[in-house]
């Protein structure tokens, strides 16, 4: 089953052009309360080509959501971009002014959450909010804006859509609502779309049908996808890039069956040895001693170092850069000062 | 089937089950409006039955509202059963008790060797109480401790699911989610039980953490020949722990075998689709 998807994967890949899209680098996203400075994000760099799919992999508190906020600038105080860029199609999105970005969300870059309740008003039907979407954005007359709501319904797979427009939120399955969430986010046709955990509170069954749902998306209109989960194991069937962030910065970025062949950080290393699904039978899982962080106190130098089994007293004086691994020009890139020796693990 | 998976066949079906459940059920009766109107009634849980050997763990997959919620906490008569037996077997008595059948002041001694353990530890632990305090509490209750043993005791405790001592004192919300699942393991283990449910116990922890908690359960059971009624939805995280597996769906158990098997050659249709569904 999984061959099969890596195969579609591949098969995808020749229609996607190399064009980046979504390039960010250096962003650092901070959250001051109580006198304590909270580096959510702290020196990230990360792209996504056209048609691609990046899944961004990482545990709690790595700051991968905050990495989604920041990107939409939906980030609100105490917390506050410090530093970075994030270029999106060529056009710096921090130098917009807020109703460019307001014009940007929606229409440009879609978004689609964890808990589609919340991307949902309970109190109108999903009809009534893709259509404002359509008048909102696009312009749309009241009625066409009606009729595209139902064809929109009908393409995310939701069934009865010319029923289903009149329903509200509570009267949806969860999967039915994360359809209808997807079915807004792309009504305006966005080139890029960020998913944050969209299939994470979803049964198994119901979350293969919503990945194979963005898959098909994907393949239709050549969107762009960054896939923000805490499972490795489920997105590397379906990412064509993956980029694992520990400690509010990527510590590695590769193609995901580089990625899987040679993982060259101890950290996703250690993710992947605590993988039940990626372990064989029979084998004992292999943790990763001890926990996160906080983020308001990381160690200095390499941030995974209090955890890992080969650090040294250069990586508490020196913060990794993220570097090809196999010489300039590779796309597989490592934030670790002895990544070869880590392959050894 | 593989060698390992049919000596563990063998072992658990050749073994006196410690728990036997025969033909459990549950229904919840919907109520309507001001008045209370018997609306209807929804079968959560009908006619499951099913084997759990010491030491052995049996894994109860299935999506939400298939009923193995509702099972477990059934089996422990945290909810009453409506239907069904649960015969239970002590080393003590020749006899198999029926859990189901017991008056509540006859099923008190037998708390202690049936334990849970819930998924979000911060719901199960009282936020006011220290974790030496939460432990100590359980093993004076119980009259198992007391004075300087009731320390010593609290810090085996400790040292047995991997807590270090400079968190005795510490509150729940002080403890990571990890920490916290390995301080609701020591409250379940205080009893010395011989059967834990574990409902999603693992499924609000992040990966690395999850492996280190299934690592210890997985511990805990080879040292203590505890048994686990090892609820959750993860299959993989079911098959890494579970020697069998019970498959459920709509208050049904509609497949069950040994682990290797069931994932090798599912039989049910259900199965196959969770299994697809999975990778």
């Amino acid at each position: 089953m999984s061959a099969e998807r890596h195969a579609d994967a591949s098969k995808r890949s020749h229609t996607r052009g190399d064009a980046v899209l979504l390039s960010v680098s250096g962003l650092s996203t901070w959250f001051e309360s109580r006198g304590r400075t909270v580096k959510a994000v702290d020196g990230l760099h990360l792209s996504v080509n056209e048609g691609e799919t990046l899944g961004l992999v990482g545990e709690s508190g790595c700051g991968k959501s905050a990495t989604a906020l920041s990107i939409l600038r939906l980030v609100s105080p105490p917390g506050r971009i410090v530093s970075g860029s994030i270029e999106f199609e060529g056009r710096d999105l921090l130098s917009l002014s807020d109703a460019e970005m307001r014009a940007v969300r929606g229409r440009e870059i879609g978004m689609v959450f964890q808990e589609p309740s919340t991307a949902l008003n309970p109190v109108f039907t999903v009809g009534e909010q893709i259509a404002e979407t359509l008048r909102y954005q696009r312009g749309m007359e009241r009625s066409a804006a009606d009729a595209r709501a139902v064809e929109l319904l009908e393409k995310v797979g939701v069934a009865d859509p010319s029923l289903r427009v009149r329903s509200y939120p509570h009267q949806l399955s969860g999967g039915e609502r994360q359809r209808a969430s997807i079915a807004m986010a792309i009504a305006c046709g966005p080139k890029l779309l960020i998913a944050d955990e969209p299939t994470t509170a979803l049964d198994v069954t119901v979350a293969a049908a919503v990945f194979d749902l963005l898959g098909r998306l994907q393949d239709e209109s050549g969107l762009g996808l960054l896939f923000i989960t805490h499972d490795l194991s489920r997105i590397s069937s379906r990412a064509d890039r993956v980029a694992v962030m520990y400690g509010g910065r990527v510590v590695e970025e590769a193609r995901t069956k580089d990625l899987l062949a040679a993982p060259s950080h101890p950290y996703t290393i250690g993710l992947l040895r605590s993988l039940p699904k990626l372990t064989p039978p029979g084998e004992r899982l292999r943790p990763i001693p001890g926990r996160v962080p906080s983020a308001a106190e990381w160690p200095s130098g390499c941030r995974f170092r209090t955890r890992c089994p080969i650090a040294r007293a250069e990586c508490a004086a020196v913060e990794p850069p993220l570097d090809p691994v196999d010489g300039v020009g590779s796309e597989h890139a490592v934030a670790c000062l002895f990544a070869s020796e880590a392959r050894s693990l | 089937m593989n060698r390992d998976a049919v000596q563990a066949d063998r072992d658990f079906n050749s073994a006196a089950p410690l728990v036997e459940v025969l033909d459990l059920s549950k229904r919840y009766v919907m109520r309507t409006g001001f008045l209370g109107r018997v609306r209807g009634e929804v079968r959560a849980v009908e006619n499951v039955s099913f084997r759990i050997a010491s030491g052995e763990t049996l894994g109860l997959v299935g999506e939400s509202g298939s009923g193995k919620t509702t099972t477990g906490r059934a089996l422990l008569r945290l909810i009453e059963p409506d239907g069904g037996r649960a015969l239970y077997s002590r080393p003590e008595s020749r006899e198999p008790v029926d859990l189901f059948a017991l008056a509540e002041r006859d099923l008190r001694p037998l708390r202690r060797e049936l334990q849970m353990v819930f998924q979000d530890p911060t719901n199960s632990l009282n936020p006011r109480r220290r974790a030496s305090d939460t432990l100590s509490e359980v093993l004076s209750v119980h009259g198992i401790a007391r004075g300087s043993e009731l320390e010593d005791r609290v810090r085996a405790l400790f040292r047995q699911v991997g807590l270090g001592t400079e968190l005795l004192h510490r509150y729940p919300h002080e403890l990571s989610g990890g920490e916290r699942q390995r301080l609701g393991i020591a409250r379940a283990l205080a009893l010395s039980p011989r059967l834990i449910v574990c409902d999603e116990a693992v499924s609000s922890l992040d990966v690395s953490i999850q492996a280190q908690i299934l690592n210890l359960l997985k511990d805990l059971q080879a040292e203590l020949g505890i048994a686990y009624l090892f609820i959750a939805h993860d299959l993989s995280v079911v098959r890494y722990l579970a020697h069998r597996i019970a498959v459920m769906h709509r208050g049904a158990i509609v497949e069950t075998g040994v682990t290797e098997q069931v994932f090798a050659e599912p039989a049910h249709p259900y199965t196959r689709a969770l299994l697809a569904a999975a990778t």
